[in-house]
């Protein structure tokens, strides 16, 4: 990745985060200074907050552990790339487990005294006040290291793997508050029950990380520009505008019917009858049967990104 | 959305889809290398996932 130039570097002690600028451009490092410790990452748009990292968009996007080449998304309707993983030594990263809170501590294992348990949400709401953020804006977090997966429908952590000098490098494609944390979880998996430190690092991206960087902008990652409402609640009750009425711009298109002639020959026609008896389409009409499975296939074919089809 | 038989073994379906849908469909009739129509790709595309649907069961 060639030279770059050495900005900022913490160490974090266990159970505690850091909220740090990183410009685009710029690559941050959490590296391993222990025998592995999960790593808690959220993200804000360091110039509008209301932009922050998303989990789910980065799982529809990359599947249930993203690594080295894929990238931690900003939520709907912003969509935009923050972090893009540059190198991931040891490759389990979470995006499906919710940071873990101190409610989650007294509810599963009885910490209910004061104070509350080490915790994730906890951890990153401090580290975010100082940049003036309160607890509700911690979302989900990039879990960094953190080895798990789904079994049967339900999801399950297991052992950490990474080892002292382990490291992930997240180049930022935005200008943005990053905040990495140690994760506060002792009697979960999550590090092997035992919480250790981090090291931290900001580094200028060389040229060949600049390379990462993404130019492209999408007609529909939207900006607070194309929000009707483009102020930021200062006040917390909610109160009913008296004027409002509802702009639903796709519904005409929504509502209109085409019809399409699909002429079938006796051997199509045999390979419909085949496929009704398929238990995925009970209940189908014909038509139904061959407009799912037309869409299917253009999804197969056509659709960009992912591609999650099952029973093919 | 309806299914009628022809007399020569040929079977037509109608399918139905919204205004959104059919953007859809025109913007890959129009990008389309074979100059398929709308009606000639759905049928195409039935074929290729039946088939595979088919060839997963087997």
């Amino acid at each position: 990745m060639g030279e770059r130039k050495q900005v900022q570097q913490y160490v974090l002690e266990p159970t505690t985060g850091k909220a740090i600028p990183v410009m685009r451009g710029q690559v941050l490092r959490i590296k391993q200074v222990g025998k592995g410790q999960c790593l808690d990452f959220n993200a804000f748009n360091l110039n509008d907050y209301k932009e922050f990292f998303h989990c789910g968009r980065t799982r529809h996007m990359h599947g249930l552990n993203p690594t080295k080449g894929d990238h931690l998304w900003s939520a709907p309707p912003r969509d935009r790339i923050m972090f893009t993983i540059l190198e991931d030594t040891v490759g389990t990263n979470d995006v499906n487990y919710p940071r873990c809170s101190a409610f989650l501590f007294e509810y599963q294992f009885g910490f209910e005294g004061h104070p509350a348990h080490s915790n994730c949400h906890d951890i990153l709401a401090e580290s975010i006040r100082e940049w003036g953020l309160t607890p509700d804006d911690v979302h989900d977090s990039f879990n960094g290291f953190m080895h798990t997966g789904a079994r049967e429908g339900k999801l399950y952590i297991d052992r950490m793997v990474a080892a002292e000098g382990d490291y992930i490098e997240l180049l930022a494609q935005i200008d943005t508050l990053a905040v990495p944390i140690c994760c506060g979880a002792d009697v979960f998996a999550t590090s092997n029950y035992e919480l250790k430190p981090l090291e931290i690092s900001v580094f200028e991206g060389s040229d060949a990380d600049h390379a990462a960087l993404v130019t492209h902008k999408y007609n529909h990652q939207r900006s607070v520009e194309e929000f009707k409402v483009k102020e930021i609640k200062a006040d917390r009750p909610l109160r009913r505008d008296a004027d409002f009425e509802a702009d639903w711009p796709w519904l005409q298109a929504v509502k209109a019917r085409h019809k399409r002639n699909i002429v079938l020959d006796d051997r199509e026609a045999k390979l419909l009858e085949e496929i009704k008896s398929d238990p995925e389409f009970f209940g189908f009409t014909e038509a139904e049967i061959v407009r799912f499975c037309f869409f299917r296939w253009y999804s197969s074919k056509y659709m960009q990104g992912p591609k999650q089809l099952k029973g093919v | 959305m309806s299914t009628t038989q022809k007399p020569s073994n040929m079977k037509t379906v109608t399918v139905e889809i919204n205004g959104q849908q059919e953007q859809m469909l025109q913007r890959l009739v129009a990008n389309d290398p074979l100059k398929r129509s709308a009606e000639e790709l759905i049928r195409e595309g039935f074929l290729e996932f039946a088939k595979m649907k088919r060839l997963a069961k087997d």
